[in-house]
């Protein structure tokens, strides 16, 4: 039996299917995906996110040591600036991809994948023993998060909070609600403009309530299935599907994440630095199928030739865009926009094009 | 009160003389979430029971549609080859949700399923 996170009472009033996910009971939907991904895309829609992990790096050397450990250029962000970043071994592989809140060059909050939690911590601990003046802290159990994600989550949320000075779009702030810290990051994983909101567990439940009822028509809590679809429109890398510590960034076509840093050395440079300039044998493509049917991760990719030339790692139907899509790592000669496969489906063949990514971009 | 009969793979069907309707059970649409395709059979196909005869596609899965019975697919719910009417299936899935109409060669068959209290039981047990 899973992890109730502090929402759990709420999901079974509004009578959502629930599943276990990573170790955490979470609804995949309360009534109907496709109703939840459109509010999403048109108005709003709250998640329980309260599986995320949350890590707190702080010290001294904290922005040397993010710098070693991680790919994206921290140097660059200003204070108070969210960025995606990954985790990646000495071969390229990746450990996780995550969102780092900067608060200064001394403290950084970093936001994780759940399935990774325990591993991340692991590593980052572990590298961290170089590093004397560097503490990190697993914050994962103590706090909780919710999603707000939408072109109206802006004006709800700021009447919720009485506060109309929210930050920008991949910034972050910290306010007081219910006499407590809330951490707002304009970020998330749907593709429209949104907020993560961090705080306790227990009153991150007071702040569910009170964006539902200030939002009322205007928002509908959403599941773990419109957040896939969601993110599979807006072309976001899911941990386990579409990276892994098989592949590397520069693979997954998230390079514009992996920085050169001048002289600064980290993780997995070499690998990296070479497939940026040199180039990669297989690659992650976006594809929209031709004829019915929906590819599932795992399915086999075949060319017209007949030789197997790759796999797909996410595909759903998307319902605001209204095709069948998906991605796929392929062979690299196979990879150019145009280019016709056969994804192999239980018995089925399901023809399908590459398309330039991201499918959706608001 | 119609007669549904049942599958043990969640087709319900529906007895109209020597023809019998095809549709999924309430439970299996709400299993299987929003309908995103039908792959309807051809009008003319001969099946046996037991064989697949189209496949349906959800948001969350594919799933494939059995034949209750030995015979030919007479008639397919055109309203399905528009996508945008799938959801028909989630909405009303004992009714305009039907799927395909087979001619029976041998209505014995039909004594193989499940009344509306039988299907219920064994879903209740799943």
């Amino acid at each position: 039996m899973g992890i109730k996170t502090p929402l759990y009472e709420e999901h079974v009033k509004l009578k959502a299917k629930l599943v276990d996910f990573h170790g955490f009971i979470l609804p995949v939907l309360y009534k109907s995906i496709k109703e939840e991904h459109n509010y999403v895309r048109t108005k709003s829609g709250i998640f329980d996110i309260s599986h995320m992990g949350q890590i707190l790096v702080e010290g001294a050397d904290a922005l040397n040591f993010i710098q070693y450990i991680s790919t994206n250029n921290a140097e660059t962000f200003k204070d108070g600036q969210a960025f995606y970043t990954l985790l990646c071994k000495d071969n390229g592989g990746i450990i996780d991809d995550l969102i780092v809140l900067k608060y200064s060059n001394t403290k950084f909050f970093l936001v994780v994948n759940a399935s990774n939690i325990k591993k991340d911590y692991r590593w980052i601990t572990e590298h961290s023993a170089k590093y004397p003046s560097i503490e990190v802290t697993n914050l994962s159990d103590k706090l909780g998060m919710l999603a707000f994600q939408g072109p109206l989550s802006a004006i709800v949320l700021s009447t919720v909070l009485a506060d109309k000075n929210l930050p920008e779009h991949f910034y972050f702030s910290e306010t007081v609600f219910n006499n407590e810290t809330l951490i707002i990051s304009r970020t998330g994983y749907t593709g429209e403009d949104g907020f993560e909101l961090i705080l306790s567990g227990e009153t991150s439940v007071a702040l569910w309530r009170k964006i539902v009822e200030t939002a009322g028509n205007n928002t509908l809590p959403c599941g773990l299935g419109a957040r896939d679809t969601l993110r599979t429109e807006a072309s976001y890398m899911l941990y386990g599907n579409d990276i892994d510590e098989d592949h590397t960034p520069i693979q997954a076509g998230i390079g514009w994440a992996v920085k050169k840093k001048g002289n600064i050395g980290y993780i997995g440079k070499d690998v990296l630095m070479d497939q940026k300039y040199n180039g990669v044998q297989i690659k992650l493509i976006g594809f929209k199928t031709l004829k019915p049917g929906i590819p599932r991760q795992g399915n086999i990719i075949i060319s017209k030739e007949g030789k197997r030339i790759g796999y797909v790692t996410s595909a759903t139907y998307g319902p605001y865009l209204k095709k069948t899509i998906g991605m796929a790592y392929v062979d690299i000669n196979f990879s150019k926009i145009g280019t016709c496969f056969t994804v192999k489906n239980n018995n089925r063949e399901i023809e399908a094009e590459v398309v330039k990514l991201p499918f959706y971009k608001r | 009160m119609q007669n549904y009969l049942y599958t043990k793979d969640h087709e319900w069907t529906l007895q109209e003389g020597n023809r019998a309707r095809v549709g999924i059970s309430d439970f299996a649409q709400e299993e299987l979430g929003d309908i995103a395709y039908v792959e309807l059979p051809e009008i003319g196909t001969k099946v046996k029971q037991g064989d697949t005869v189209c496949s349906i596609d959800s948001l969350k899965s594919s799933s494939e549609i059995f034949a209750p019975f030995t015979g030919t697919i007479v008639e397919i719910n055109e309203k399905l080859k528009k996508e945008e009417n799938c959801e028909i299936i989630n909405k009303d899935p004992l009714g305009e949700g039907w799927i395909f109409v087979i001619e029976m060669e041998d209505p014995n068959e039909l004594d193989a399923l499940m009344n509306e209290e039988e299907y219920k039981k064994m879903t209740e047990e799943e």
